[in-house]
This record gives structure tokens, C-alpha cells and sequence, in this order.
């Protein structure tokens, strides 16, 4: 039995010590990547503290493709970063802020993309491929995820144990192994993606078999999004909620929609921030602004960028 | 727990350390140790069904004891059909309820009669095959007086619910494995080495070559009213290769694990894709149920000495019966009487024990005659596949038709380069371990270490780089 677990011991050590490195390798390529959902880029920025900016967007989906912060940038001629993370509440969209200020310096102003949608909490993981090049050894990212469906407790400390069954993962690795990063275009710029046109149609198709739904608002999320209010009062950050436009023949599915805003509206009277909310604006009475019910195409996130940009330097 | 999770790779160690070091000593605790981790180890995916388990067990190791007390023969008789009746009725109830009452009704309304009856949802416990099989080959040989009935209640439970082979075989007989829970188990170094060469192999089958041949042929079967019949051709084969790698990667883990903990189990599979004709095909696949069916079916119904239409029709009973073993729908009786009709001919003009050694022996490669022996095998057993993997009739009749068109012999859509080559490198390997228990079992023994633990690393790599998502053993649903 000795020379048995002796030699199980002496196979395993070679393999555990190529494991890191092996980690690192595939990390590092699939950190490259630029591929769908390529989220990679502002993740990147973050821990090379290259995000380093004076307004800071969050939200879900409906802030990366809603918030254009070029336009924002020309306008209030300061650095803007967008960190919306799709399909996602705001219990991730504060990760991703936790772990800018761990190396990037403090920004003057926040906004936070405040819809019915960032007030919930999936069970899954959507989109969890983005964590994977950071999460290892990474607290602040497990205490974060470990809660949602996705990742076991020893894929966090165990290298390359997350890749294990992870077939895109390792396509993309071979794909940007060898890529200069410097040569690899981004998926979104400084966070922002704009969204094709779609025509009429496309852009309502999903009403027709969209069905009442009622939102379910995580105290967690509700708690921490105060803590969250309550530390930038407390370092002078400005924050501006804002409800990003939302088609409107799509608001009369969501069936405690107004709990959601009013959420919102005692956070804006507590805390003594402004609560923008483009939810019955003209943008979401016009279709030909949207990609879909819930995301503005290009043009639709242009004007509004430029109209947020407008009632934002008036707020001041 | 599936054998290529995280939760299994944690477990084995668990159990390994305390069966070798806690329970050592005494035979006893650690053939309870065996019961309690088997039971953890199905109650994993479901622990409800582990009362079907455990009643299994005690109606079985009941009987078993009542038989050997009894010397009336009607009483004798009368406890063997309660085995089978509480075995085979759990089987009925919870695999095939639901294929008879809709076969029930669908009969009744071919002939303009209008029954309603109710289907149920019926949640099919996993292994439930293998270990009535295996509990019912304890009663069956206990009756035939081949065994004396145990007395050791923790010894049968482990015999029954041993959980490297609980959920997907080798289906064990009472002989071979029983009574290994009556000896002291001494640890082997050799054996245990051996084990875990074949745990690598079995785990290589599944996750590099059957995960990822599963892709393209599930693309190809689920789409298939849009491919042409040489995409078609594509997906049977790959299905093949699918249902092998699964299939025997499962009963070499099962297998090799079995090792590490001092036991033996029979072989299962034995490079069946090698076969010259059909008849070499079944004894060289799913061995364990092969020889299940033909000495407690096939022996009893009079075999192949009874009359000539006798034997085809028990030819047809036996093939029959092992395709509807594997699942309620017509599609697993078809493919069992296809394969019937690819045996009947080597039967009936008794070539069907032509084959019985290995092929090529001592020689690198197949004669011409031999390799076109192999090759049309395997594509009638290919052709059989296809009722195996299809929805229902309808689909695998669709599939062959398109298979048999003109398309044919177009350029098929789904080119799967990198699975190809897998196949290949699998099938070299294959080849060259062919007269072994399992092809790796000989492979490197003579290289120096450091060649061989390289030979092994690369084998750890590819499992590592092809894997894709955890993916069930198919053979979990029988």
C-alpha cells in the first residue's frame, strides 16, 4: 500500500505543478477573446487598472447598450466607462465595481442603470465564461457567484479544474493563444455596444407571445444596492439613477412594475440623488428606436446618450 | 453520481482510504462500509428510490434463505416466482407502465374501440435493469441449487447494491461476485495498478471519444429530415462509436474500480467492433447481459437443441427481449430483431462459433479477408443502431430511407475532422490492445517509467482538452 500511495503521490506531483502555468496559459488567451459575449475587454481594463475614469456606468444589458459613454465623454469632457454586465441585477454589477476600486481610482460620478431588472436576481450563472480568466483565488469573486447555479466550491481554488468540460473555453484558447492582444479588436468599446436596427416587426415580435410577468425583487439586492448608496454619500461619489428607456406597449406585461419604481423613488428621496426616468419618455413611444422591447438599436442609444448627457449637466 | 464528476473523484478517494485503513481489519464493517457508500453513491442522484433497493435486497436474501429450508418443490417454485414477480414487477411498473397502456390503447383504437386509461409520470430509477437482473440471478441460481444462499445479510446487500456496477453494470452473477464478500481482501499492489489503468482508459472512451462523437450525432439524428443520406451514414457511425466509448468507458471504470477495492469483475466488452460476424458481435458485446439472457432465458427455453423452428423462435425471443430491455419503445425490438436476423443465417448453418478467438492473432494486421469480415459487420451493426438511437419507427425509417437515396453519395454536410481523428487514434489503440481485458491493460508495461507515465499524462491531457460538459451515461436510462 506505501509504494502504492508513494507512487500515486510521485504521478501527481508533475501534473499539479503544471497546473497553474496551465491555468495561466488558458486564462490569459481566452482574456484575449473578443468572441460573443466578449465581456473580456472591460474585465481586462479592471484588473490592469486601465478603467480608471470620472463617470462610471452600471446596469445590466440595458446600460451597455443604452449609454453610449463616447457621447458622454465629448459632452461632460471626462473619462466615462461602461461596466453594464448583461443578464444581470445588481448584485453582479456590484462586483464589478468592488473590483474597480480594488485597482483603479475612485470615479466623481456613477450611474446606475435602475429598471425593474437590475432589482432581481437569476438563479444561473448567464454569461459566466467572463468570470473564468479571473476567478481564481479571487474572494471577492466567489463570495460574489458562489450563490447563482455555475461554478463548485473547488473551481475557485483548484487551477484549471474550471476549464475541466468547458469545450468554448478552450476553443477560444487555441483561437487567441498566439493573437497580439494589441491586434484584436474589442467586442464593446469602453463597455458600450450598440445594437443593430431591426425592422418594425423584429422589434415587437416577442409581445405577441410575451406573457404577464411578475418581478421578483431580492431583498439582498435591495439591501446591498442602500449599502452601496450609503458608501458613496459617505466619499462624496454622486450617483444618478436612471431608468434607461423601455418600450412602452412592453411595461403593461410587467405586473408590479410600479414597486420596482418606487424602489427607486424612496432611494432618490433618501439618499437626495436624482431618479431619471426615461420609461415613459418619447424614445420609449417610438419603436424605431429599439433593437428589441427592452434594448435600444444605435440610433435609439444615441439619442438618448445625448439626452441623458443634456438633463445630467441641468441636474449638476 | 456520475463516474466523470468532481463528486466522484472526491468520493473514491474517501471510500479507498477508509476501506483500506479504517475497516481493514475486519470483513465485516468493511463490506459495510461497501453498503453505506453504494447507497450514498446512488442516493446522490435520488435517494427515494433507494427503498426499491433495499426491498429488493431483503425480499431477495429472504428468499434465498427460504429456498435453501425448503425441499417441496411447489413451495420452491412458488418462492422463485415471488423473486421474480417482486423484480421484474418493479421493472414493469416504472420502465414499462406506460409503453403498455398506450400500446393497450393504441390497440383498441386501431379496431374503433375507444378505451381512455392514464398514463403516468414515472420517473425510471436509474440501474434498475442491471440490479433486478443481478438480484434475480441470485434466486434463479440459488433455486437451481449452483449456490448456497447467504446467510450474511450486510455481505448480500453489498452483492447487490456494489456501487461501481450498481447503475450501469457489468451485470454480476451471485457466483462470481458473492462470494468475494466472504474472503478477506488483501490489497494488490499490481491489481490495483491495473485498476486505475483502467479507470483512465474507461474515463478516455467516455469523455474524449463518446462525449464528443455525441455532438455531431446528435446534431445529425435530431435534424436529420434536413441532411443528406451521407450525413446520415456520418451519424450512425459516430453513433456507434458513441454507444461503445459510453457504454464500455462506464464498465471499465466500473470495472477498474472494483480493483482498487480487491475485486473482480468479469469483462464486458471485448473490442466488439473487431467482430467478423455478427455472432463474435454478441460475445463480445455487453457481455455480462449476453450470457444473463442466454442461461436464464434462452438454456431454459430449449436453446439451439430444440426443433429448427424452435430455435428460430427462441433465436427471436432472446434478441427480442434484450432489445425491449433497454427501453420501452418499438424501436429497441426492432433492433433486437434485426440482430436476430443477422444471427439466424450463422445459426442455422452452424458458423456461429467460427470466431472464437481473437482476430489476427499475433499478427499486426488483419488479413484482407478479415478486415472485409470487420468491416461489413460493423456496418450492419451500424444499420442496426439506428432503430437503437431513433425517436420511434417512424424516424428510423425516415432515417434510412434518406440513408438509401441519392444523397448518398453526396458531400456529406457534417464533416466532423477533429472527432475523426480521435476515432482513428482510439481505434489504433484499440487494435493494439485487442487480446487484453481492455485495450491499455499491456500497453507501456515494458517502456521505461518516466516513457510510460508520459504515455498516461497524454491520455490525462486529451481527457482534459476534449471534455465537454458532463454528460450522462446513456446507458443510465436502462
Amino acid at each position: 500500500m506505501k509504494k502504492f500511495l508513494l507512487n500515486i503521490i510521485l504521478f501527481i506531483i508533475p501534473i499539479a505543478i503544471t497546473l497553474y502555468p496551465f491555468d495561466v496559459f488558458i486564462s490569459k488567451s481566452l482574456a484575449k477573446s473578443n468572441k460573443y459575449p466578449g465581456n473580456y475587454t472591460a474585465w481586462n481594463d479592471i484588473y490592469n487598472g486601465k478603467a480608471s475614469s470620472d463617470v462610471l456606468i452600471f446596469g445590466s444589458s440595458r446600460a451597455t447598450h443604452h449609454i453610449d459613454p463616447d457621447i458622454l465623454k465629448d459632452s461632460l469632457n471626462l473619462k466615462v466607462y461602461n461596466f453594464g454586465v448583461n443578464g444581470h441585477g445588481f448584485w453582479l454589477q456590484y462586483l464589478k465595481y468592488i473590483e474597480y476600486l480594488k485597482h483603479n481610482k475612485p470615479p466623481q460620478h456613477i450611474i446606475i442603470g435602475a429598471d425593474w431588472f437590475s432589482l432581481e436576481k437569476r438563479p444561473d450563472l448567464y454569461q459566466y465564461n467572463q468570470f473564468l480568466p479571473y476567478m481564481l483565488w479571487n474572494r471577492t469573486i466567489k463570495d460574489y457567484t458562489n450563490s447563482y447555479i455555475g461554478f463548485r466550491y473547488l473551481d475557485y481554488y483548484v487551477p484549471a479544474l474550471r476549464y475541466f468540460g468547458n469545450s468554448t473555453a478552450k476553443e477560444r484558447t487555441i483561437t487567441y493563444a498566439f493573437k497580439d492582444a494589441k491586434k484584436i479588436k474589442p467586442y464593446k468599446t469602453r463597455g458600450y455596444r450598440a445594437l443593430y436596427d431591426r425592422k418594425k416587426q423584429g422589434n415587437t415580435e416577442n409581445l405577441s407571445i410575451r406573457e404577464n410577468y411578475n418581478v421578483k425583487i431580492d431583498g439582498e439586492t435591495v439591501d446591498l444596492l442602500n449599502s452601496f448608496l450609503t458608501d458613496c454619500k459617505e466619499e462624496g461619489i454622486q450617483v444618478s439613477l436612471v431608468y434607461t428607456p423601455e418600450y412602452f406597449d412592453e411595461q403593461r406585461f410587467i405586473i408590479n412594475r410600479k414597486d420596482a419604481i418606487k424602489i427607486y423613488t424612496d432611494l432618490s428621496i433618501k439618499y437626495n440623488i436624482p431618479f431619471l426616468d426615461y420609461s415613459s419618455g418619447e424614445i420609449s413611444r417610438d419603436i424605431n428606436y429599439f433593437n428589441s422591447t427592452m434594448h435600444l438599436n444605435s440610433s435609439g442609444a444615441e439619442l438618448f446618450s445625448m439626452k441623458l448627457v443634456h438633463d445630467l449637466l441641468q441636474n449638476k | 453520481m456520475l463516474f466523470n464528476s468532481l463528486d466522484f473523484a472526491i468520493f473514491l478517494p474517501i471510500v479507498f482510504i477508509l476501506y483500506w485503513f479504517v475497516t481493514k481489519k475486519n470483513l465485516k464493517l468493511q463490506n459495510l462500509l461497501i453498503v453505506i457508500s453504494s447507497y450514498v453513491f446512488y442516493g446522490w442522484w435520488d435517494w427515494r428510490f433507494l427503498s426499491l433497493i433495499l426491498f429488493s435486497t431483503i425480499i431477495d436474501y429472504w428468499v434465498g434463505i427460504s429456498l435453501s429450508k425448503q425441499s417441496n418443490e411447489k413451495k420452491r417454485k412458488l418462492l422463485l416466482w415471488t423473486s421474480i414477480f417482486v423484480n421484474l414487477g418493479f421493472l414493469a411498473f416504472f420502465k414499462y407502465y406506460n409503453f403498455f397502456i398506450d400500446n393497450f390503447i393504441g390497440a383498441f383504437s386501431f379496431f374503433g374501440m375507444d378505451v381512455s386509461a392514464n398514463s403516468l409520470n414515472i420517473i425510471l430509477p436509474v440501474g434498475i435493469s442491471f440490479y433486478t437482473f443481478q438480484t434475480l440471478s441470485y434466486t434463479i441460481d440459488v433455486y437451481r441449487k449452483k449456490l448456497k444462499p447467504t446467510e450474511d445479510l450486510i455481505a448480500f446487500s453489498a452483492f447487490v447494491s456494489f456501487f461501481p456496477q450498481l447503475v450501469a453494470g457489468p451485470i454480476e452473477r451471485a457466483t462470481n461476485l458473492l462470494p468475494q464478500f466472504y474472503k478477506k481482501r488483501v490489497f494488490e499492489y499490481n491489481k490495483a495498478v491495473n485498476g486505475l489503468r483502467q479507470i483512465l482508459w474507461g474515463l478516455f472512451k467516455k469523455i474524449v471519444i463518446a462525449d464528443n462523437c455525441a455532438v455531431y450525432a446528435n446534431q445529425i439524428f435530431n435534424d436529420s429530415d434536413n441532411l443528406s443520406g451521407s450525413t446520415l451514414a456520418v451519424g450512425a457511425i459516430l453513433f456507434a462509436f458513441q454507444i461503445y466509448g459510453d457504454f464500455s468507458g462506464y464498465s471499465d471504470i466500473a470495472i477498474g474500480t472494483s480493483r482498487l477495492f480487491g475485486f473482480n469483475l468479469k469483462q464486458n466488452f471485448a473490442t466488439p467492433y473487431f467482430s467478423r460476424d455478427i455472432a463474435e458481435f454478441w460475445r463480445r458485446w455487453h457481455i455480462s447481459l449476453s450470457t444473463w439472457f442466454r442461461d436464464y432465458l434462452y438454456i431454459p427455453i430449449g436453446g439451439s437443441r430444440a426443433s429448427f423452428t424452435k430455435t428460430i423462435r427462441n433465436i427471436f425471443i432472446i434478441f427480442m427481449v434484450s432489445g425491449f430491455w433497454h427501453g420501452a419503445n418499438w424501436t429497441f425490438i426492432i433492433w433486437g430483431a434485426l440482430n436476430a436476423l443477422y444471427f439466424l443465417p450463422l445459426l442455422l448453418s452452424k458458423k456461429n462459433r467460427n470466431h472464437l478467438d481473437h482476430v489476427a492473432k499475433g499478427s499486426y494486421f488483419p488479413s484482407l479477408k478479415e478486415f472485409a469480415a470487420m468491416l461489413s459487420t460493423f456496418i450492419l451493426t451500424c444499420f442496426a443502431w439506428i432503430f437503437f438511437r431513433a425517436e420511434n419507427i417512424g424516424h428510423a425509417w425516415a432515417y434510412i430511407s434518406k440513408i438509401f437515396s441519392m444523397s448518398l453519395f453526396t458531400i456529406p454536410e457534417v464533416r466532423p475532422s477533429d472527432v475523426s481523428i480521435l476515432v482513428i487514434i482510439f481505434l489504433i489503440i484499440e487494435w493494439i490492445g485487442r487480446e487484453s481485458q481492455y485495450a491499455i491493460e499491456k500497453i507501456g508495461l515494458q517502456w521505461k517509467k518516466p516513457i510510460r507515465y508520459l504515455f498516461y499524462y497524454t491520455i490525462i491531457f486529451a481527457i482534459f482538452w476534449f471534455s465537454r460538459s458532463e454528460q450522462e451515461f446513456i446507458y443510465f436510462q436502462f
